[in-house]
C-alpha cells in the first residue's frame, strides 16, 4: 500500500480541486456526482504507486476525472434513458452563473459557449480553465492534437463572431 | 505563401500552442505585413481572455468536508498532520495558535445559531506582548483555496486586550464547563503537567451570543493540545519533538516546539494518547493515558531535565546561533566558564551504563590503555583467531562501560558572543556530550612463526574510517584513536594492481620491500583487485534505501547530505536498477515504492519530499526494508539495503546483537546491507560497522559531497555489485624466512585458522573494481621480536620444517571465496512468496501450508549441501630483498598511508614513523591520482601536523 505524502495532495487538492469539479459537472450535469468523481480521482491519486507532479500531474487528474465522470453519465443513461443529443446539452445549472451576473458580457460568453457542440466544449473547458496545453488536452481527450487545435478554433472562431453580432458587448481592447 | 484566416493554426498561434519555429517564422511574416490578420490574432486572444475569465468565475465547487476527511484520511495514513498541513489548511484558531506563539487567551463564540449547524467562528486571540497583536481580521475563506466550515466565512481576530491573569489560561464558553474536572482526572498519569480548562468568563463574551463549544481545525470531531515546552530552570525549549501516538490506533502525530518552546496539535482524533517528548540532551519525558475526548483543547506544559553525567551545558544567544554552532563544532566539548554543569540526574543505572557506555575512550585515558594491554597480552598468548574485535560484549564492552573519560581534544574555540540578560538562553543540541561509540581496537600483536605460523582474516572493503578521520582533522583536532582502522585507511585508495582478465573474479598481488619505519623488518603488500564491470553489465538491482529521517538527522551534513547523494546516484540508474525508500523515526513507512531507475523524475522527487523529524527506530525500519526488498526480490540480481544514518538508534530494539543475527538472517536469504554513515556528535560507528559486516555489505562514512560521489558514483558498481563473497585470506608463514608478523590492521576481521576452510564462516564481499589491500610487517627469521615474544616452549621443539621451508619463499597466500550466485536465491524467493501468500490468506490456507512446505524443503536442502562451494587460489610469496626507495608508487603511498593510520592510533609498532615521513613517502607515491584523493590525503597530513605541533 502507498502512503502518499499528505503535504503533497493537500496541495493538490487545494490546486486541482474546484477546477476539477467544474470540469466533471460539465460532463455529469449535476454538481454532487461531479463532487463524487473528484472525490475518487483524488483517492486514486492517495492510493498511486508513483505520484505524479509538473507535466503529468494534470493530464492525469483530468483523465481519471473525465473517465469517471463519463462513466457517471453512461451510467445515468441507463437509468433514465435519456437521448445522447440530450445528454450533449447538458443543462448548466443556475448557481454555476451566479459570479456571472455582474457582467453580462462574460454572461454571453459563457452562453455561447454552453451552445457549442460537447467536443468543443470540453477542450474549451480544459484549455481555459484547466490551464492544459494542447498535447495534454490531446492526451486527456484521446484526441490528436491537430483535433484539438481544430476544435479550440472552430468554438474561439464562435464565440468570436457570436460576440461580434452584439456590438453592446464586442470585446473591447482591454488592457492588462 | 497564403495561409488562409480559418487555419486552426492562427488560434494555436494566438495562444501560445504553436510549437513549429518554422510555422511560427511564417505566420509573424504575414502579421508583419497584414493589419487585418493582426487583428484577428487580438481578436483571439480576447475572447480566449474572456472565455477564461468566464470560465474560471463559475461558482466555486469545493468537495464536501466528508469528502475532503475521507482524501486525507487516505492521504494522512501513518503521516502527521502537523507537518503535513500547510497552514491554510487548518482551521483559523489552529493556524493562529502556529502563527502567533504564546497566544494563550482563546476564545470562541458562535456568531449565529442557524438550524444548519454553527457556521461562523471567532476567536479572539489576546496576545499579551508579542509584536504579533496588531489586530488580524482575516478572511479564511478568502486566504486559502477551500473554506473549512463551508458555506460561511471564519474570522478571525488578534486584539491587544489580554491582561495578565488571563495569560496560562485557556478560555471555554459555557458549553465546555462541564468538561473541567473530567478533563483534569482523565489524566492521572501526567507528571508536572498543567491541563486546565477554564470556566467561560461571561464578561469576555458579547451579550447575546451564545457560545458553543471550540470548532478549530476539524474541531467537530477532534481534539486539540497546546502547551509550551521549558527545561528547569524555566527556559523556553525550541525544537523538541513530541509525539502523540493514539494508542488504539497506532497512528503517530508528531508536533516541534516553536522558538518560543510552544507547540500544538491542532487536530488529534479522540482517544487514549501516549504523549512523549524528546530532545538531545534531555530526558524523555512521557505521559500515558491521556484521555482526550471529542472537540476539547487541552494544555499540556512540559518541563524537560537535562540528561547526563555532568553535563556540560553550553548555551547560545538565539535559535540562529544554535544552528550555526551546531553545524561547525558539534562533537568537540568547548570547556568556558559559561558552562553550567548539570548533575547526573537519571536514576536509571541502564541509563547510566549507556550514556557512559557511548563515551568514547579518548587518547589520555590511562584506564583505557590499560584494558587495551589486558586484551594485548592475552592475544599475544597465542590466540590469533579471537582478538579485540571478536569481543565486543565481553572485553571492550566492559571497557567502554567501566572507564568513561573526556572527548577528543577541542578545536580552537570560536568566539562566542557574551551572555546577555534576559535574553533565552537554549541549551546546544548536541554538543555537550560525545557520544559518539567506537569499539575498542588493540593493534594486532607481533606474532612468532613458531607458535602461529597461520594468519588467517576476512578482507574488508569499508573506507568510513578515512572520511571519519578526516572529519576530525578538518574540525580540528585529532580523531579518537578507536575511530581510526588503517585497513580503512590504506583501502581508502585504489590501486593500480591490474584486474584479473578471464581468470576469476580477482587478480592477486605482492610486493616488499623493508619497512620504511624500522628497516630491520620487512613489508609485504598483498593487493587483491576485483574484475571491473560496465554500468550496462551490472545486473537488475533491486536497492531499497532505508533513510533514518529521525530529528537528529536534520543537520545540513546529514538528510541533506543523503539527499544530495541520492540525487547523484538516482542520476547514475538505468532501467535495470529498482528503487525503493523506506523511512523510519518515530514510525517508518515506504517514501518511495519499488520504482524502476528510469523513471528518474518520482525517485528524484521523493527523494525531495524526505523530511526528519521525531526519535529513531532503526529495527523496525530494517524489518520493513527487508519486507520491501523481499517483495520485489530478484533472482540472481543484486538485492540491497542501503542504510543511511547517523546511526543513532534511539528507540525500539537498539540491541546490537538482535540487530545483528536479524541482519544476517536477511543476508543468508540473499539480500545484503550496505550502510553509510552521516553526520557527527552522536555517531555510531560500531553500530554500523557490525551491520554491514553482518549484512555483507560495505561501509562507508560519508561526509561531503565528494564523498558521496566517490561511493555512490565513482564506485557505484563495487558498492553494488559483489564479484565474489566470504573472501577469506590465509598466509601461512615459512619459520625459515620470518621470525614473526604483524598483520597491520584488520583487527576486527582476524579469524580463527580452523575457519578459513570452514565454509560456514561468512568473510567479507569483494565488489566490482573493487581493491583490497593487506599490509603484514614481517620479523625475518634471526632478528629480534619487538614484542609480544614468548620464552622458549619447555617441552616441545620448534616445529619440523618441510623441504619448502628451505625454498626462498617467505610464504604462501591462500585465498577462498565463492561465487556471487548465491545458493539462498531460491529460498529467498520462496520466503517471499510464502509472506506475501500468508498476508492474504490465513496460516491454513491450502496455499500457504504448501508454500511453508517448500520453504522448508529447500532450507533442509542447503543445509545438507553447504552454502555453495568455495574455491581457493595459491600464491607462494618470494622476498627478492627490494629496497623501499626501489618500491612501486602504491607500494609508498599505501605504507605512508599505513604509517599515518598508526600515528593516529599511537600504535606501540610504528617504530619511527611520523607524520614527516609519511608525507614525504605519500608524496613520492602519489602517482596520477585521477580522481584527487591522493592529494586530498597529502592536505591532511599537513593539517594533522599542524593540530600536532
Amino acid at each position: 500500500m502507498t502512503i502518499a505524502d499528505p503535504d503533497w495532495i493537500q496541495s493538490v487538492l487545494a490546486r486541482y480541486e474546484q477546477p476539477l469539479i467544474r470540469y466533471a459537472a460539465h460532463i455529469t450535469g449535476d454538481i454532487e456526482r461531479a463532487r463524487e468523481v473528484v472525490q475518487d480521482t483524488f483517492l486514486k491519486l492517495c492510493r498511486r504507486n508513483s505520484p505524479r507532479e509538473g507535466d503529468h500531474l494534470a493530464p492525469w487528474l483530468y483523465t481519471v476525472c473525465r473517465n469517471g465522470a463519463l462513466d457517471v453519465r453512461r451510467k445515468e443513461k441507463r437509468m433514465t434513458g435519456l437521448d445522447d443529443a440530450r445528454l450533449q446539452q447538458v443543462p448548466v445549472k443556475p448557481e454555476f452563473h451566479a459570479a456571472l451576473e455582474q457582467n453580462e458580457q462574460l454572461a454571453e460568453v459563457m452562453n455561447v459557449l454552453g451552445t457549442l457542440p460537447a467536443n468543443q466544449q470540453e477542450v474549451l473547458r480544459l484549455k481555459f480553465q484547466g490551464d492544459l496545453s494542447y498535447q495534454e488536452i490531446s492526451r486527456i481527450a484521446n484526441l490528436s492534437i491537430g483535433n484539438v487545435g481544430f476544435l479550440i478554433h472552430t468554438g474561439l472562431k464562435t464565440i468570436r463572431e457570436a460576440m461580434q453580432t452584439r456590438p453592446d458587448l464586442k470585446v473591447a481592447r482591454r488592457e492588462k | 505563401m497564403k495561409i488562409d484566416a480559418n487555419d486552426p493554426r492562427w488560434t494555436a498561434y494566438a495562444l501560445g500552442e504553436l510549437t513549429d519555429e518554422k510555422e511560427r517564422a511564417e505566420l509573424e511574416k504575414i502579421l508583419s505585413e497584414s493589419e487585418e490578420m493582426r487583428h484577428m490574432v487580438e481578436d483571439i486572444r480576447q475572447t480566449a481572455a474572456l472565455l477564461n475569465d468566464g470560465l474560471k468565475s463559475e461558482s466555486p465547487a469545493a468537495l464536501t468536508r466528508i469528502q475532503r476527511d475521507r482524501i486525507e484520511t487516505q492521504a494522512g495514513k501513518g503521516r502527521s498532520w502537523l507537518w503535513a498541513r500547510p497552514v491554510w489548511a487548518m482551521s483559523a484558531a489552529a493556524a493562529c495558535l502556529l502563527m502567533i506563539v504564546s497566544v494563550w487567551v482563546y476564545q470562541v463564540r458562535d456568531g449565529e445559531t442557524t438550524s444548519t449547524g454553527p457556521e461562523s467562528l471567532i476567536a479572539d486571540l489576546r496576545n499579551e506582548s508579542g509584536p504579533a497583536s496588531e489586530p488580524v481580521q482575516t478572511d479564511v475563506g478568502k486566504s486559502g483555496p477551500r473554506v473549512e466550515i463551508a458555506p460561511s466565512s471564519v474570522t478571525v481576530t488578534g486584539t491587544e486586550e489580554g491582561t495578565t491573569e488571563e495569560k496560562e489560561s485557556i478560555r471555554y464558553a459555557d458549553a465546555l464547563k462541564s468538561v473541567k474536572a473530567e478533563t483534569v482526572e482523565s489524566l492521572p498519569a501526567v507528571r508536572s503537567a498543567e491541563i486546565q480548562v477554564a470556566d467561560a468568563d461571561k464578561k469576555d463574551a458579547a451579550p447575546g451570543e451564545p457560545a458553543v463549544p471550540v470548532r478549530a481545525a476539524k474541531a467537530r470531531n477532534t481534539a486539540m493540545i497546546v502547551g509550551n515546552v521549558t527545561d528547569e530552570s524555566g527556559g523556553k525549549l525550541p525544537g523538541v519533538t513530541i509525539e502523540a501516538e493514539n494508542v488504539d490506533s497506532g497512528i503517530t502525530t508528531h508536533a516541534l516546539t516553536n522558538s518560543s518552546g510552544a507547540y500544538t496539535f491542532p487536530g488529534l482524533t479522540p482517544g487514549e494518547y501516549e504523549l512523549k517528548a524528546e530532545l538531545d540532551g534531555f530526558q524523555k519525558k512521557t505521559y500515558t493515558d491521556v484521555q482526550l475526548a471529542e472537540a476539547k483543547l487541552y494544555k499540556l506544559d512540559i518541563d524537560m531535565e537535562i540528561a547526563g553525567i555532568t553535563a556540560a551545558i553550553e548555551v547560545a544567544t538565539s535559535a540562529q546561533d544554535i544552528l550555526t554552532e551546531a553545524s561547525s563544532s558539534t562533537g568537540t566539548v568547548l570547556k568556558s566558564q559559561s558552562l553550567i554543569e548539570k548533575p547526573l540526574i537519571s536514576p536509571d543505572a541502564m541509563e547510566l551504563v549507556n550514556i557512559i557506555g557511548g563515551v568514547q575512550p579518548s587518547d589520555s585515558s590511562k584506564a583505557g590503555q590499560g584494558a587495551g594491554m589486558a586484551v594485548a597480552g592475552g592475544v599475544a598468548g597465542g590466540i590469533p583467531g579471537g582478538v579485540a574485535g571478536g569481543v565486543p560484549g565481553g572485553l571492550v564492552g566492559g571497557f567502554r562501560q567501566g572507564f568513561p573519560s573526556v572527548p577528543p581534544p577541542p578545536p580552537p574555540p570560536r568566539p562566542r558572543p557574551p551572555r546577555e540578560e534576559g535574553r533565552i538562553y537554549l541549551p546546544r543540541p548536541r554538543a555537550e556530550f560525545n557520544t559518539e561509540g567506537y569499539e575498542s581496537i588493540v593493534d594486532n600483536p607481533f606474532l612468532e612463526v613458531t607458535q602461529n605460523p597461520l594468519s588467517t582474516f576476512s578482507i574488508d572493503v569499508d573506507t568510513a574510517s578515512y572520511a571519519n578521520v578526516r572529519r576530525f582533522l578538518d574540525q580540528g583536532g585529532l580523531p579518537p584513536k578507536d575511530a581510526v582502522r588503517i585497513e580503512e585507511l590504506v583501502n581508502y585508495f585504489d590501486y593500480d594492481y591490474k584486474g584479473p582478465g578471464r581468470e576469476g573474479p580477482f587478480a592477486a598481488h605482492f610486493e616488499m620491500t623493508d619497512a620504511p619505519w624500522n628497516t630491520e623488518h620487512r613489508l609485504l603488500r598483498i593487493g587483491l583487485k576485483a574484475k571491473e564491470i560496465e554500468d550496462r553489465e551490472r545486473p537488475t538491482t533491486n536497492l531499497i534505501f532505508l533513510i533514518d529521517v529521525s530529528g537528529s538527522m536534520a543537520a545540513p551534513n546529514k538528510l541533506p547530505l543523503v539527499q544530495d547523494a541520492m540525487h547523484m546516484l538516482i542520476d547514475r540508474l538505468t532501467e535495470n536498477d529498482h528503487v525503493a525508500i523506506v523511512t523510519y523515526a518515530g514510525s517508518t513507512r515506504v517514501a518511495l515504492p519499488s520504482t524502476r531507475g528510469d523513471q528518474k523524475w518520482s525517485i528524484h522527487r521523493a527523494v525531495d519530499y524526505l523530511r526528519s523529524g521525531g526519535s529513531t527506530a532503526g529495527a523496525s525500519g530494517i524489518q520493513l526494508a527487508y519486507e520491501t526488498a523481499l517483495k520485489n526480490f530478484i533472482k540472481s540480481g543484486v538485492n540491497r539495503v542501503i542504510l543511511a544514518t547517523d546511526g543513532d538508534f534511539n528507540v525500539g530494539i537498539t540491541n546490537h546483537g538482535d540487530l545483528a543475527r536479524l541482519i544476517e538472517e536477511k543476508a543468508d536469504t540473499g539480500v545484503f546491507l550496505s550502510a553509510l554513515g552521516f553526520g557527527m556528535g552522536n555517531y555510531k560507528d560500531d553500530t554500523l560497522e557490525l551491520l554491514a559486516n553482518k549484512g555483507r555489505g560495505n561501509y562507508a562514512y560519508i561526509d561531503t559531497i565528494e564523498e558521496a560521489k566517490k561511493v555512490l558514483v565513482d564506485q557505484i558498481n563495487a558498492t553494488l555489485v559483489g564479484v565474489a563473497k566470504d573472501v577469506k585470506i590465509q598466509v601461512e608463514f615459512n619459520p625459515a624466512r620470518v621470525g614473526a608478523y604483524r598483520l597491520i590492521g584488520y583487527e576486527d576481521r582476524i579469524m580463527a585458522k580452523e575457519d578459513f576452510n570452514d565454509d560456514t564462516k561468512k568473510a567479507g564481499v569483494i565488489g566490482a573494481g573493487h581493491a583490497v589491500t593487506a599490509l603484514y610487517e614481517i620479523v625475518p627469521a634471526g632478528k629480534p621480536i619487538p614484542t609480544g615474544g614468548v620464552a622458549p616452549l619447555k617441552y616441545q621443539k620448534p616445529m619440523e620444517t618441510t623441504r619448502a621451508a628451505s625454498s626462498d619463499e617467505v610464504g604462501t597466500v591462500k585465498i577462498r571465496y565463492k561465487e556471487p550466485e548465491d545458493a539462498n536465491y531460491p529460498i529467498a524467493a520462496k520466503r517471499a512468496e510464502l509472506e506475501e501468500l500468508s498476508s492474504r490468506y490465513s496460516s491454513n490456507h491450502p496455499d500457504v501450508v504448501q508454500a511453508a512446505g517448500e520453504l522448508e524443503d529447500l532450507q533442509k536442502q542447503l543445509r545438507e549441501s553447504g552454502d555453495g562451494k568455495s574455491k581457493l587460489m595459491e600464491f607462494a610469496v618470494r622476498d627478492s630483498g627490494r629496497k623501499f626507495e626501489k618500491a612501486s608508487g602504491d607500494f609508498k603511498f599505501a605504507a605512508s598511508v599505513a604509517a599515518f593510520g598508526m600515528v593516529l592510533r599511537d600504535s606501540p609498532y610504528k617504530g619511527n614513523a611520523d607524520l614527516e615521513h609519511a608525507l614525504s613517502w605519500a608524496k613520492e607515491g602519489k602517482g596520477d591520482d585521477p580522481h584527487g584523493y591522493r592529494e586530498e590525503y597529502i592536505r591532511l597530513l599537513h593539517r594533522a601536523m599542524s593540530i600536532k605541533k
